[in-house]
């Protein structure tokens, strides 16, 4: 298949320049001016931008046992209609994804609908998440890229260094931010490891995360989509609004940007929560914590970092590919280049929408963007070789 | 996956596949989904552990298997690779095993053929020999559990050796820390893989020494055996003063007695393991076979 007239963004490869790709076998096999046509399909993406495939490194898919808020599939329609070709699902599911055999329903679950190589789903650091027991690492960590008791901290020092002991990637709920963070940066310093926080929503655990980066300390960290979008004064009386961490104030925003632009923060995931109708429009304080996110972050990063010129495409390419790819250490993803399995997203950066919830493919159709008008969305992606438009059917 | 060429084109979750139905096959838990299927098998090279391996995996799934003679069949009059691969589609053959000398060669019929075929690397020249780095896997997780941080030293030819390059391929993908050792004559510029001087350094605290074969037969210039030998040869000697007493000894065959490994060394606990990745090798084969030409599972 060949792709023609994008512009190609990949800042791996140094790479900004209208060129056509040629795919075959999923492997991309040529990137050149007007290819020549060799038989095999063609599609015409003039005007549009081709990166590296978007990966989120923070979602929940809610399968198993809690089916009614979100299924593998209806999670993975989604992640495709936001130009996600990779997705990390955490493992608050039930049964907690801390055993082998959850494990391999999930890939199998996400296999039977969309092939290998997608879902890369994140095992429980302790046992039943209860922060007492570590998982079997080495069973698990032959197919987990990282592992998480996300929802919940780690309270237990001597868990979390067992954890990092390990070598293997440990990503932290770190729940009140700021002591959370700052306990768990002198853990790292202590015993070494891998440590990447989820979800950073404040100005003082941007500066702590900052100050180790610059310490030399082997960390990491993401931010999701409405942190640099939202502060607290937008809340609603219902659960709209509702997530954890919260929704800050107008500085913590700024940091958070700034974060961003000075690459402090290396990554933008979704933390796409989903939950049903029913449990999002309840009162604020009886409503479940979590929004979803896949469908949306696009436009809001486009058009809150991009377009207000805090942030190049160029990094938020980094921000939602190239870098979470190296911190997973995940093949395949985040360049552009001859002889890689394509896996790409296909971006139009000018259209200008209103977000409307009741057209999400995820089964839950509430979300704080609502009524946003945003500009540049995914209008396809190519995974493992595969095109596919957003809103068709597999 | 469609084809197995080579061990860098599988994801970490297409290994993990292919080494859980080895496994299941190995215990009775799974069944063939490719019974009736037909199987060509094309041996350029000499073998004999791969190509039984492949015969009795396929036959065990109910596979019927064609062998070519080389010297008899069309190919000795010149019919090209391309033009017997269609034919063979045409006739009702659904897959074909390749061993050849040549590197690239099955990518490149790949690229030239349109009908439909699974391709299997059986090794080419000194490319790939991914079963082989499969069921080497296989073999090492049972023993070690997992291979992550794990040291493998591989002692030996490692510039000619397809096992050399697969090995490394897959072993890196899960984390192992893999060490060369050769002689200068033996070094491998085209690969990062950090290299130790001495067998001595090699076998420290390696949990794993795959020693590989001499391939006199793709060695160009006459080469001093004793020498080698003498250096980077196992005796049992080295064994207990350099390694650790668990060390896994491992090596793809056929072994040269008392070149590579001793026969003190090769006829003690030791030299198990080296017949059990032979074994191992008919499951890994089973598993490729059935995931490449089964049905859906």
């Amino acid at each position: 298949m060949i792709l023609r007239g994008a512009k190609l963004i990949s800042p791996a490869d140094n790479l900004e320049e209208i060129l056509d790709i040629n795919i075959q076998d999923g492997i991309i096999i040529d990137l050149a001016k007007n290819i020549d046509s060799d038989g095999s399909k063609e599609f015409n993406y003039s005007g549009k931008t081709i990166t590296p495939g978007l990966i989120d490194m923070h979602c929940h898919l809610r399968e198993p046992g809690f089916e009614y808020k979100e299924t593998i599939e209806t999670g993975i329609k989604s992640a495709l209609a936001g130009g996600f070709v990779g997705i990390c699902p955490m493992a608050n599911t039930n049964p907690v994804v801390d055993n082998i055999e959850t494990l391999k329903f999930i890939i199998k679950q996400a296999n039977d609908y969309i092939g290998p190589n997608f879902i890369y789903p994140i095992c429980a650091v302790t046992k039943g998440l209860q922060g007492r027991e570590l998982t079997d690492f080495v069973l698990l960590g032959e197919r987990a890229f990282a592992f998480s008791d996300d929802g919940k901290p780690i309270t237990n020092s001597e868990i979390l260094k067992k954890a990092l002991q390990t070598g293997k990637l440990i990503i932290s709920h770190a729940e009140e931010e700021t002591d959370c963070v700052k306990r768990e940066l002198e853990i790292l310093r202590a015993v070494g490891g891998r440590l990447h926080f989820a979800h950073i929503s404040t100005n003082s655990a941007v500066d702590l995360i900052r100050n180790a980066k610059n310490a030399g300390l082997n960390v990491t960290c993401e931010t999701a989509p409405h942190y640099f979008s939202f502060t607290k004064e937008d809340e609603t009386s219902d659960g709209r609004f509702k997530m954890n961490p919260p929704l800050r104030t107008k500085k913590d925003l700024e940091a958070v940007i700034e974060g961003l632009k000075d690459g402090t923060i290396d990554c933008i995931a979704t933390d796409h929560a989903p939950h049903s109708i029913e449990e999002k429009t309840k009162p604020f304080n009886e409503s479940p914590f979590g929004i979803v996110g896949f469908e949306t972050v696009l436009g809001a990063a486009i058009t809150n970092l991009v377009y207000k010129e805090y942030i190049s495409m160029h990094q938020l390419i980094e921000k939602m590919s190239v870098n979470p790819a190296k911190i997973l250490n995940l093949e395949n993803y985040g360049h552009i280049k001859i002889g890689q399995t394509a896996n790409l997203t296909i971006i139009d950066t000018d259209t200008i929408y209103t977000v409307k919830e009741n057209e999400f493919k995820s089964k839950c159709k509430i979300s704080p963007f609502n009524g946003c008008k945003y500009k540049g969305r995914a209008v396809a992606a190519v995974v493992n070789g595969k095109l596919i438009e957003t809103g068709a059917s597999l | 996956m469609r084809n197995l060429v080579d061990i860098k084109r599988l994801s970490k979750e297409e290994i993990l596949e292919i080494i859980d139905l080895a496994a299941d096959f190995e215990e009775n838990r799974s069944v063939s989904t490719c019974f009736g299927k037909n199987l060509a098998l094309l041996f350029c090279e000499n073998s004999t552990r791969t190509r039984f391996s492949f015969e009795i995996a396929a036959n065990t799934l109910g596979i019927h298997i064609y062998n070519f003679n080389t010297e008899t069949s069309s190919f000795s009059k010149g019919e090209s690779l391309k033009d017997t691969i269609e034919n063979l589609s045409a006739i009702g053959i659904n897959g074909i095993v390749i061993r050849h000398g040549e590197e690239g060669i099955i990518d490149k019929v790949i690229s030239e053929v349109t009908c439909p075929m699974a391709f299997i690397n059986a090794g080419d020249g000194s490319h790939a020999h991914p079963t082989q780095a499969l069921l080497d896997y296989y073999t090492m997780r049972k023993h070690l559990g997992t291979v992550e941080g794990k040291k493998i030293a591989i002692i030996g030819d490692v510039r000619h050796s397809r096992v050399a390059h697969s090995n490394v391929e897959l072993l890196s993908k899960f984390g192992a820390k893999v060490y060369f050792c050769a002689p200068k004559y033996f070094e491998d510029s085209t690969s990062d893989v950090i290299f130790t001087k001495t067998l001595e350094e090699a076998l420290k605290d390696a949990d794993v020494a795959m020693f590989l074969r001499v391939q006199n037969e793709r060695l160009e210039e006459r080469f001093p055996l004793f020498d080698y030998v003498h250096e980077y040869g196992l005796t049992m000697k080295k064994l207990r003063e350099f390694a650790k007493e668990d060390i896994l000894i491992m090596h793809p065959g056929p072994v040269n007695r008392d070149v590579e490994i001793s026969s003190e060394v090769l006829d003690s606990k030791y030299g198990k393991t080296i017949l059990e990745q032979a074994g191992n090798g008919v499951f890994i084969r089973m598993a490729v076979l059935d995931i490449l030409l089964g049905g859906s599972r």
